[in-house]
């Protein structure tokens, strides 16, 4: 076992040894713009005695016996630069980087990066986005990532779910926050971040999420017989079927309609673009199944 | 099927965070997470659902590291300050205090596993038992890393680094206070 002390500067990588049955350690050191690409912004040993070192071009690591591997951009290479932190797994070869944009995770010659609202806490392209610091911990026997960000903290964690429960989260979020007369239509926030502000909107895809969910429950039901699954298609149907009727001609698909005005008492639909094949396709879909 | 998700949670905003950059440590055997900001320190366990818990005020908190064999020693540093603790639970620690030779910002700290403390500012600063010592050849150290494996350091090393006869009295005073 060889006792090792890497100390990163602005210029060098030094690196203090001392083997065993040796009284004095050996040192070496090298410098940046030679076999690593820029300072040195982060550094971090592995279980096996790997050192990884982050800077703003590449990955470098080395190994125990001091060779040197550089992942740098290009393909199968590091998604991002600017490494900014450094975790390593406690159970696994896993290696987690934060960067001023995301967080990377990179296992055996694998990438995956983890960007934006749906990981950090922010907008895309925020402050948010650029990861302060980094640290991997344990939980249910998977990684467990804590990044600090330019707003606050997010908490990277592993879920083993199955395909019924992944969609029953799904099911839950349609009927509060996309029904649309019927239509599954897209949804933006007044707040970001703020559920609560929701807001429908009508988009050109309406008729192609709705054939498409519609297409869903028809399986559901098949699958389940659950009356739900049956609810949910034919209120489905009917949004298409609007899509259809607003038109005035048979057969002919509206891509979206739009209320004119708030007025319940009389509703004007404004037809946005007609025609769309993916809604038929899914149109068809549902009535193969019931 | 099972399947497997990267799932995140964006647990805090940074208000409740005070308006420092964090660093976060992990301790080894425990869920929990360690945050240095520029209140304190805090502990915070995600998988449990609470909320981070301020353990330590400590205003002008730089960095923190945990013993890689005992998650229960931390040592806290920020200007001119070092604190050496021992977390007894989620939200009591008890820490004796020590003055750091500098007010530069501590840039980088590490409990090795032998119970010595190395503690680097933009110069790589020894602590010892003979007062503070510089390495000039190793200025403007920004980060450095031990690996798991220390044992009792090089003669060299140590008469730069050794903080071990001080953590031992302190240790010793606290299991007396227990």
């Amino acid at each position: 076992v060889t006792d090792t002390l890497a100390i990163g500067t602005p210029t060098k990588l030094w690196r203090y040894e001392r083997q065993p049955g040796q009284s004095t350690p050996t040192y070496h050191f090298y410098r940046v713009n030679g076999l690593i690409d820029a300072a040195i912004t982060s550094l971090k040993f592995d279980s096996n005695g790997v050192l990884y070192i982050g800077n703003k071009e590449a990955m470098n690591f080395q190994n125990p016996d001091l060779t040197f591997k550089r992942i740098g951009g290009g393909p199968g290479g590091i998604p991002y630069g600017n490494i900014t932190a450094i975790g390593t797994s406690q159970i696994s070869n896993s290696v987690w980087l934060g960067s001023t944009y995301g967080v990377m995770k990179y296992d055996n010659g694998t990438w995956r990066y983890f960007n934006g609202p749906r990981y950090l806490t922010d907008q895309a392209f925020g402050p948010g986005n650029s990861i302060f610091a980094l640290a991997v911990g344990v939980y249910n026997g998977m990684d467990s990532v804590l990044v600090s960000t330019g707003t606050g903290l997010s908490w990277f964690h592993f879920l083993s779910v199955s395909l019924d429960d992944k969609a029953t989260f799904f099911q839950t979020l349609v009927k509060p926050y996309h029904d649309r007369f019927g239509l599954t239509a897209s949804a933006g926030l007044s707040n970001w971040g703020d559920m609560s502000s929701f807001y429908l909107q009508s988009s050109e895809n309406d008729g192609l999420w709705t054939g498409m969910y519609l297409a869903s429950q028809a399986l559901r039901y098949a699958v389940t017989k659950d009356p739900d699954a049956k609810r949910e298609a034919d209120i489905a149907l009917e949004g298409l079927e609007l899509l259809n009727n607003v038109t005035g001609v048979s057969g002919l698909f509206a891509r979206s309609v739009l209320n004119q005005s708030n007025l319940p008492v009389r509703i004007c639909f404004h037809i946005l673009i007609i025609d769309s094949i993916n809604t038929l396709f899914f149109f068809f879909f549902f009535f193969f199944f019931f | 099927m099972t399947i497997i998700y990267v799932f995140a949670s964006n647990v805090l905003t940074k208000n409740l965070l005070g308006n420092a950059e964090t660093q976060i440590v992990s301790s080894s055997g425990s869920t929990d997470f360690f945050l240095v900001t520029s209140e304190g320190l805090y502990v915070f366990n995600p998988g449990r659902g609470s909320t981070p818990l301020l353990i330590r005020n400590f205003p002008s908190l730089q960095k923190i590291s945990v013993h890689p064999s005992d998650s229960s020693k931390i040592v806290l540093a920020g200007s001119s300050r070092l604190d050496v603790c021992k977390h007894l639970n989620t939200d009591l620690l008890f820490c004796n205090r020590f003055s750091l030779p500098t007010n530069d910002p501590v840039t980088a700290l590490k409990y090795a596993g032998d119970g010595s403390i190395y503690v680097a500012t933009n110069k790589l600063y020894g602590m010892s038992d003979q007062g503070p010592k510089v390495f000039p050849m190793l200025a403007e150290v920004r980060y450095f890393e031990l690996s798991s494996a220390i044992s009792p350091l090089p003669t060299s090393l140590t008469q730069l680094f050794w903080m071990e006869n001080i953590i031992r009295q302190t240790l010793q005073q606290l299991i007396g206070l227990l």
